[in-house]
């Protein structure tokens, strides 16, 4: 008996190790404070990292010191994406994929030729998913002084092709990045931004009852732009009058969305939000994303209220808003967000992503069809017009305009999250600007703009 | 369960449960017995009938008298084949007999020791080769005093003194392991540990000879506890303050040491004599009374690792000893209201338990030792980035109590699993040498032993991966440290010796059957 | 060697140190297994294997407890009628955990814990008393009757050293008493060399009585 428990002991010992090193090893690996990236770079040169188009955002030189692209505007744009030699970005790709980048993936094959011709260790080449030009378009476009952050992701794959954080910094002139560290430029706020949602968390609001409640179609509110919630209200820009649930939607009506909430509750809300990934540990293989949250914990009903609408704790980063509207567009199912495309080793050869292709599914087709009929009434009639498409191409969204301050004397954040549901163009976006407004007119265009570019450049 | 309740509640060793179902079939075996000796006669019988039947098949040539004897042989051949079997099965039990009491290492073995030499000698090649365009004569010299130290232990020590060979193999595999990591990583204090690894065989020899011989404890338990008290007061004394504790004594010209560590031994001594036969709790106390002496003054040292040790080791056998699951408990459960009384009063415990639950909180002062052995751990994958290779030397105190996340990073995660799995052999092996004790001090001497060697695994490895909260306690046989592998040598000692009486106690039953 | 081999060869050692130790650790299992197997094989064909005698029952007068059964009795355990005893006389009467006991060098020593009428050798045995049992000691509780044979011990029978009871409480017994473990202590051999002198007549009687 003795013998089993101490062999218990050990097996769970065993088993914890196993499972810390297989979830988390990587991370390790890449986290800034790891001397070995440092150390490593002295002896192994830093291999080449590319966009999706094949141009080079940022190699080692002769001379072993790292460059970067020659054009200001991409450096700046890719910049929280790649990070930069000092590791001072700290989720960019020189700094989280090092072990590729510096060669700890190399096998003793390949180290033995290098033995062998006697070549300095060269670590793996890498293709990124982003497209460099996008994501200058992005910046270009993007409301000038204004911080925020744009995500494209590929629906179908859940390849991200562009993610630019706003503002920007420039890794050949790291001095000035952090002389001005209180900007946050070092900050990539598409993966490390924790928001409030706003309306756009109406959509998992939505899912869940579409889910949970019966008899949706006969539902009716009257809004009279006062909902009192315990000892608190819910409040809304205007009486939006008697709403349907479609047009509640569409009005992005809050005090619709805080009655829904009462009837659904914290369980079922709180499981769809779960489910969509609110409150989980985001351990994907390709980068760092900080995890959204949905206050389960707290119980009381005004909380409760405030968070269907996507107010109050309830925090979310710009790509998870993409991956959420992602999901809707892709019939229910999440993709892992990727941004390696190749990883081509020193001698020619291609090494396997970490990422794996299976998605999960987050809802059933049937309330994702609803969901987008709903999302594409938004564009068409409703908050989001200023996002609509021409020649053709349909785009489907929810706004947001998420209140940062309980009197209004900040502007709220401007959200806007969608996709296009035409098959030749499976992009989704998520547009955030930081006290930028409403999401209808700030948000909405710069999403319409940046979907328009990505169409012509045909990614 | 009423027996449970019992104050005098007896421990239920399998070796006496072997007795009893002996017992059980014992009639049986008995008539078995019978005949087996009615076989044996009819064996020697065998030739005689044989002769006689051919003589008459020559006088006789009657074809019905020529049937008979065409029977009668195949009967006796029915009564051949029966002895034979009869004989090799007396074979087999001589044989298992043979080898049961045979010393010495046999194949496996061999090989185990064999493979740790090529490990050490591998190992240290490389050390010596490591350098570019020079040797490096210091590892060569290491090799010469290992290989040998290791494989003359393990082949040849067991056939003349009172070693376990499988033991003695997987002790000198780890400590082997230990010296190959330490001189790549601080080739200083590999050259030290060597020394320490020598003369801890010496005491672990002294320790088996002592275990295997001595019949009255009564002088030595008492001296012991004595010692025991005396060298905790030491540190307190003429200790200085260390890393938050005062564990440490220096001895001019001998270096410092550990005392906490060589108590270890006082305390299992202590508790073993005071637990064995069947005492009553209250007869019990003398030893509870000392090691809870030994938990103040380590408690006073701020040295709460060890006392966690002591303290669950003191559990484990006190149920081992008397089986009263309410007493331990209740044992349990006053260790479990302590430590959360040490987490309120000590402010490093807070900072230590904090730094478990989420190190990234500060990762560059208190949390810095526990994501440094985690990124050195993960960034060895399973192979590990090679000998040499890395930078384990960022891991503050790489070298005694993070020499896991060392191992983990230069031999890969494979390597160090397998590790855990040589300790957990190593008690596997002491748990199957304490069922064959005959007396209760015995088993819980070795018992004490094992309780103390796998806490400390459990405790440091755990810590080291973030499981539970870190506690500085040394890596059984592996960390650096003179006091550390002594007191771990002389601990395998010590199953030597119960391992040593439990086959002489065999060895006389065989003589006798 | 210039770092680039060393590299290789190093990375070479890690998958050598991890198939070294995978054959170590199968090795070790495979001898554990082997040993543990071993062990129990020899075990069970010696019958008294890790047993210091019997006791043989003379008179049963039970359904459960037959006449000429052997009882083993380890070196050191408990007595009663629980199964989990390591002596076990399965008979209501006696308590379910009656005595303790433990062997050495001499005799078998054994303290009763529950007054169930047990006599040693007609000397009744409170509880907490400490009864020296030699070879040929005759154990009553009732109509049982049991006696104990030690290993190796028969010079004892033929030198008609009987069995004696020291009256003194278990707590007092203590402190003469040996370590348990095979040595008799001090105070145990001076009370037994005054006790032995003052009991040879009760020895030879007991003698008698077995005989008859």
């Amino acid at each position: 008996m003795l013998l089993a428990v101490a062999a218990a002991f050990f097996a769970v010992t065993v088993a914890y190790c196993c499972y810390s090193v297989y979830f988390y090893g990587g991370r390790w690996v890449a986290n800034p404070y790891n001397p070995r990236i440092s150390s490593r770079k002295q002896s192994v040169i830093m291999g080449t990292v590319t966009d999706r188009d094949g141009a080079v955002l940022a190699y080692t030189d002769e001379s072993g010191s790292r460059r970067y692209n020659g054009s200001e505007a991409t450096r700046r744009a890719v910049s929280q994406v790649i990070g930069d030699s000092g590791g001072k970005a700290s989720t960019g790709v020189d700094t989280f994929h090092a072990q590729y980048l510096l060669g700890f993936k190399a096998s003793i094959f390949e180290r033995l030729g290098d033995a062998i011709t006697g070549t300095t260790q060269r670590g793996d080449d890498l293709q990124l998913t982003v497209s460099a030009q996008l994501s200058r378009y992005i910046s270009e476009q993007f409301p000038a002084g204004k911080r925020g952050a744009v995500v494209v992701l590929n629906y179908r794959t859940g390849e991200i092709l562009s993610m630019v954080s706003m503002p920007q910094f420039d890794p050949t002139d790291m001095d000035s990045a952090l002389e001005d560290e209180e900007a946050g430029a070092l900050i990539n706020r598409a993966t490390q931004g924790l928001y409030p949602p706003g309306s756009t968390f109406k959509i998992v609001t939505l899912a869940a009852a579409l889910e949970n409640l019966p008899d949706l179609d006969s539902f009716a509110f009257d809004c009279t732009g006062y909902y009192p919630v315990g000892s608190y209200a819910v409040t809304d820009n205007s009486a939006h009058g008697v709403q349907s649930l479609s047009s509640a939607f569409t009005n992005s009506c809050n005090t619709t969305f805080a009655a829904l909430s009462q009837e659904l509750g914290y369980s079922m809300l709180g499981a769809t939000a779960e489910r969509f990934g609110f409150n989980q540990n985001f351990l994907f293989d390709d980068l760092i994303v900080y995890n959204s949250s949905y206050p389960i914990d707290g119980l009381s009903a005004e909380d409760l209220a405030w968070s269907a609408v996507g107010q109050g704790r309830v925090l979310a980063t710009p790509l998870h808003m993409a991956m959420i509207a992602a999901s809707v567009a892709n019939g229910g199912v999440m993709n892992e967000p990727r941004l390696l495309r190749r990883i081509t080793t020193p001698q020619g050869g291609t090494r396997p992503l970490p990422a794996s292709d299976t998605g999960w599914r987050v809802m059933s087709e049937s309330v994702a069809a609803r969901l987008e009929t709903e999302m594409i009434r938004v564009v068409k009639s409703g908050t989001g017009t200023h996002a609509a498409l021409g020649n053709g191409y349909v785009v489907a969204g929810k706004t947001g305009s998420a209140e940062v301050s309980d009197d209004k004397s900040v502007a709220a954040h401007a959200w806007f999250v969608g996709y296009i549901t035409n098959d030749n163009a499976p992009y989704a976006i998520c547009v955030l600007v930081e006290n930028g407004g409403a999401g209808g007119t700030v948000a909405a265009p710069l999403a319409r703009r940046t979907l328009q570019k990505a169409i012509n450049l045909g990614l | 369960m009423a027996r449970r309740q019992e104050v005098y509640t007896a421990r239920r060793r399998p070796a006496d449960e072997e007795v009893r179902t002996s017992a059980k079939d014992m009639l049986p075996k008995k008539i078995l017995v019978r005949e087996e000796e009615r076989a044996g006669g009819e064996a020697a019988q065998k030739p005689a009938a044989k002769a006689a039947s051919s003589a008459r098949k020559t006088e006789a040539s009657a074809p019905r008298r020529a049937a008979r004897s065409a029977k009668q042989s195949g009967a006796a051949s029915r009564a051949n084949k029966r002895a034979l079997k009869e004989k090799k099965k007396k074979d087999a039990i001589f044989r298992d007999r043979r080898r049961a009491v045979s010393r010495g290492a046999d194949f496996g073995v061999t090989v185990i020791a064999l493979l740790t030499a090529a490990f050490e000698a591998m190992g240290l090649m490389l050390a010596a080769l490591r350098t570019p365009g020079a040797m490096d004569t210091q590892a060569l010299m290491l090799m010469a005093a290992m290989v040998p130290l290791g494989l003359a232990t393990t082949l040849l020590l067991p056939r003349a003194l009172p070693i376990d060979a499988l033991i003695m193999a997987l002790t000198n595999f780890l400590c082997g392991v230990s010296v190959v990591i330490l001189y790549t990583v601080s080739p200083e204090r590999g050259v030290r540990q060597t020394v320490f690894y020598a003369g801890g065989l010496a005491v672990m020899l002294l320790a088996a000879a002592v275990v295997s011989r001595k019949r009255r404890w009564k002088g030595l338990t008492l001296l012991s506890m004595v010692l025991g008290i005396a060298a905790l007061v030491l540190p307190l004394l003429f200790g200085e303050w260390n890393n938050g504790a005062k564990n440490w004594v220096s001895v001019p010209g001998l270096g410092s040491f550990q005392p906490s560590e060589l108590v270890k031994l006082c305390v299992v001594l202590t508790l073993a004599y005071y637990f064995s036969a069947h005492r009553t709790v209250a007869q019990m106390m003398p030893a509870i009374l000392f090691v809870g002496a030994c938990l103040l003054l380590l408690m006073l040292q701020r040295d709460l690792g060890t006392a966690l040790i002591y303290y669950m080791t003191t559990l484990v056998l006190f149920y081992v000893a008397c089986g009263n699951v309410p007493l331990t408990v209740l044992g349990a459960g006053g260790g479990a209201a302590a430590a959360v009384m040490g987490y309120q009063m000590f402010a490093h415990v807070k900072v230590r338990v904090a730094m478990w639950k989420n190190p990234w909180s500060d990762p560059l002062d208190k949390g810095y030792q526990i994501i440094q052995a985690l990124l050195a751990i993960g960034s060895g994958g399973l192979f590990g980035v090679g000998l040499g290779q890395g930078t384990p030397e960022k891991i503050p105190a790489y070298y005694n109590d993070f020499i896991f996340a060392v191992i983990c990073e230069q031999m890969g995660l494979i390597f160090g699993l397998l590790v855990l799995a040589v300790y957990l052999l190593l008690i596997a092996r002491g748990v199957t040498v304490i069922t064959r004790a005959r007396r209760s001090f015995d088993m819980l001497l070795g018992c004490g032993v094992l309780a103390m060697l796998a806490i400390q695994t459990l405790m440091i490895v755990g810590g080291v991966i973030k499981m539970i909260p870190l506690t500085g306690v040394t890596m059984p046989l592996m960390s650096y440290g003179g006091s550390s592998l002594v007191s771990c040598l002389a601990m395998t000692g010590i199953l030597h010796g119960v391992s040593a009486r439990a086959q002489d106690n065999l060895e006389e039953d065989i003589l006798g059957a | 060697m210039n770092q680039a081999w060393y590299q290789v060869v190093s990375l070479l050692f890690g998958y050598a140190g991890a198939a070294i130790i995978a054959v170590v650790v199968l090795l070790g299992a495979r001898k554990l297994a082997a040993d543990r197997a071993l062990w129990r094989r020899v075990g069970r064909e010696l019958p008294r294997c890790g047993a210091a005698g019997t006791l043989c029952v003379l008179t049963a007068g039970e359904r459960r407890l037959s006449a000429g059964t052997e009882l083993p009795v380890p070196y050191e355990g408990t007595l009663g009628s629980a199964h989990s005893c390591d002596v076990c006389i399965p008979v209501r009467r006696v308590h379910m955990r009656s005595a303790f006991f433990w062997m050495e060098k001499d005799a078998l020593h054994m303290v009763a814990l529950h007054r169930d009428g047990f006599m040693a050798d007609g000397v009744p045995v409170e509880p907490g008393d400490e009864a020296v049992l030699r070879d040929g000691a005759v154990l009553c509780i009732g109509e049982i009757r049991l006696a104990l044979r030690l290993k190796g011990r028969t010079a004892d029978r033929e030198a008609n050293v009987g069995p004696y009871v020291t009256k003194a409480r278990r707590s007092k017994a203590q402190q003469g008493r040996g370590d348990g473990l095979g040595a008799p202590g001090k105070g145990e051999a001076r009370r037994e060399r005054k006790i032995e002198s003052r009991t040879t007549e009760k020895a030879r009687r007991t003698g008698a009585a077995k005989k008859g």
